[in-house]
């Protein structure tokens, strides 16, 4: 297993715990390591819109930050009591996230640099 | 939605975030002269590089006050300029590790032992075919292994060709902390600020087990200086006071401030970039002036081991410190001197609940009581721990504060989880 899929199985799992923490149910995912990027997605069914998806946005939209992903990439995914949905935007370059008729969908792209 | 294009209104140049971090320094460095003159200044650095700087040599009592601050500020204007050409973000992380350098270049590191380690992270880079600025964070976080090159240096007396072997133990120790920084981190899962800190122990207890098999002994040294507390005190309070008046004048908001103070502090909790640079620049003028409190409060000496604590605070005031999450961590170890064999005014008792602060994310994660709790264990575990590297590694509260962390929190987890059932 290369750094690339270590690092996609921790991506995913941090999205995985704010999906259980926030209960949602029915969950599809899916997991595509290329040669040249990664692309996750992630959706399960709410009957109501989580109240912090502003927030989760924020902490995923900002640039992507080399020196945090390198030094603290193996955090993601190890405490289930709180996110790192920060250190999770520091691996990604582009983020899409959308709540429609119920359906919650998570997609992140990493780009192999 | 591509990440670059956002455009969030808090956010600043990283020129600007350059200049007031390199403002800092330059603080530091140019005040020096009010100390001590240029004669003694440089007196004072001949006698601060060529100590073996272990845990606890405090350089103003080894050089000067002047020379101290002259190190300090010399070694974060060189580490400025490194990320600067790096093209690393003046982010949380590497403002923390800067300010952290300039700290603890008041007792231990200086402008001749810091090199080997930094060489040896940029070696571990081109090795891995990557850019320098990804190892960054641990190359300066890892100079807490400076007094390695130090002591093998001038420290042990019948060691033959002592430079080049201190020199090659830098570049090892440098080329391996990245890895392990990164592998160790699970260890306290973030909940230990200070990770190099754990990490340089375990290296540093490493390379001492080598050094104590050959019959290459140090001593335990405890070298404080005392007695300048008014004119230092002085010093600091118009740093400190500068910080939080320029965040001020940038107009940081009550409510801005209590959003950072609601942050766990969790690694990685980087202030700048999730709550705005001034405002995380008045957090650390804040928690600046709290720490510099706590000393004079419990009548402790401030010296270079003590200010290299603060400043430490500070520049984790960046990333994942603020008053809420520090001050059960100061209580809990005041409470522990109460009842333990330790001095509450004592150097390493103060520098105990200065950097016992690296368990920070524990009081904001699961609230004061919690953290008071932390402060107790951590008072204890810190005095037993730093034979085991004999003073190689700087960051002995990180080390301790591993294992305190790592011990706790699957604890409270599990009481919490029954609590809830």
């Amino acid at each position: 297993m290369n750094s690339e899929q270590s690092k996609a199985i921790k991506m995913i799992n941090e999205v995985m715990i704010y999906f259980f923490n926030h209960h949602f149910s029915d969950l599809e995912m899916s997991l595509n390591v290329k040669e040249k990027k990664t692309v996750i997605s992630v959706s399960g069914y709410s009957k109501t819109q989580p109240d912090d998806l502003v927030e989760v946005s924020e902490s995923l939209l900002h640039p992507r930050q080399p020196e945090v992903e390198e030094y603290y990439w193996r955090l993601l995914g190890t405490n289930n009591k709180t996110n790192q949905l920060h250190l999770l935007g520091a691996l990604v370059d582009d983020v899409s996230i959308m709540y429609e008729e119920n359906l919650l969908t998570v997609q992140l792209i990493r780009h192999h640099i | 939605m591509d990440k670059n294009q956002v455009n969030k209104p808090k956010q600043i140049s990283e020129k600007e975030k350059y200049i007031v971090i390199s403002l800092f320094a330059l603080y530091v460095l140019f005040t020096s002269f009010l100390f001590n003159s240029y004669q003694e200044i440089g007196q004072g650095l001949s006698r601060i590089v060529v100590s073996p700087s272990i845990l606890v040599s405090d350089y103003f009592s080894i050089g000067n006050i002047g020379a101290s601050f002259f190190n300090a500020g010399a070694l974060m204007l060189a580490m400025i300029v490194i990320a600067f050409v790096s093209k690393a973000s003046m982010n949380g992380p590497v403002i923390s590790a800067i300010i952290t350098i300039g700290g603890f270049a008041l007792f231990g590191k200086n402008l001749l032992n810091v090199w080997p380690l930094i060489l040896g992270a940029f070696l571990h880079s081109r090795f891995q075919k990557q850019a320098f600025s990804r190892f960054i964070l641990p190359a300066f976080f890892g100079t807490a292994l400076a007094p390695l090159v130090s002591q093998v240096a001038f420290g042990f007396a019948d060691l033959p060709y002592s430079t080049f072997v201190a020199i090659g133990a830098g570049l090892i120790a440098g080329f391996v902390l990245p890895p392990l920084a990164n592998s160790f981190i699970r260890f306290h899962q973030g909940f230990n600020l200070y990770n190099i800190g754990f990490t340089a122990g375990v290296t540093g207890m490493i390379f001492m087990s080598w050094f104590r098999s050959l019959n290459l002994q140090n001593p335990s040294t405890l070298i404080v200086h005392q007695g300048s507390n008014t004119v230092l005190l002085l010093w600091l309070v118009v740093l400190f006071a500068l910080m939080i008046i320029l965040g001020l004048l940038k107009k940081v908001t009550l409510k801005q401030t209590l959003d950072l103070n609601k942050q766990s502090g969790r690694l990685v909790s980087d202030f700048v970039t999730t709550q705005g640079f001034y405002v995380s620049l008045l957090n650390m003028g804040v928690v600046g002036l709290l720490a510099t409190a706590y000393v004079i409060i419990v009548n402790g000496q401030l010296n270079g081991a003590t200010i290299g604590g603060i400043f430490t605070i500070v520049g984790f005031g960046a990333f994942g410190k603020h008053v809420r999450n520090i001050t059960p961590l100061f209580i809990g170890v005041a409470l522990a001197s109460s009842f333990m064999i330790f001095e509450i005014n004592t150097t390493p008792a103060v520098l105990a609940a200065l950097f016992g602060t690296t368990l920070a994310p524990i009081a904001g994660t699961y609230g004061p009581f919690v953290g008071i709790i932390a402060g107790m264990f951590h008072m204890a575990v810190v005095f037993n721990v730093g034979f085991v590297h004999g003073g190689l590694n700087l960051y002995n509260n990180g080390f301790a504060g591993g294992f305190v962390a790592a011990f706790l929190v699957p604890i409270i987890n599990f009481v919490l989880k029954k609590e809830s059932e």
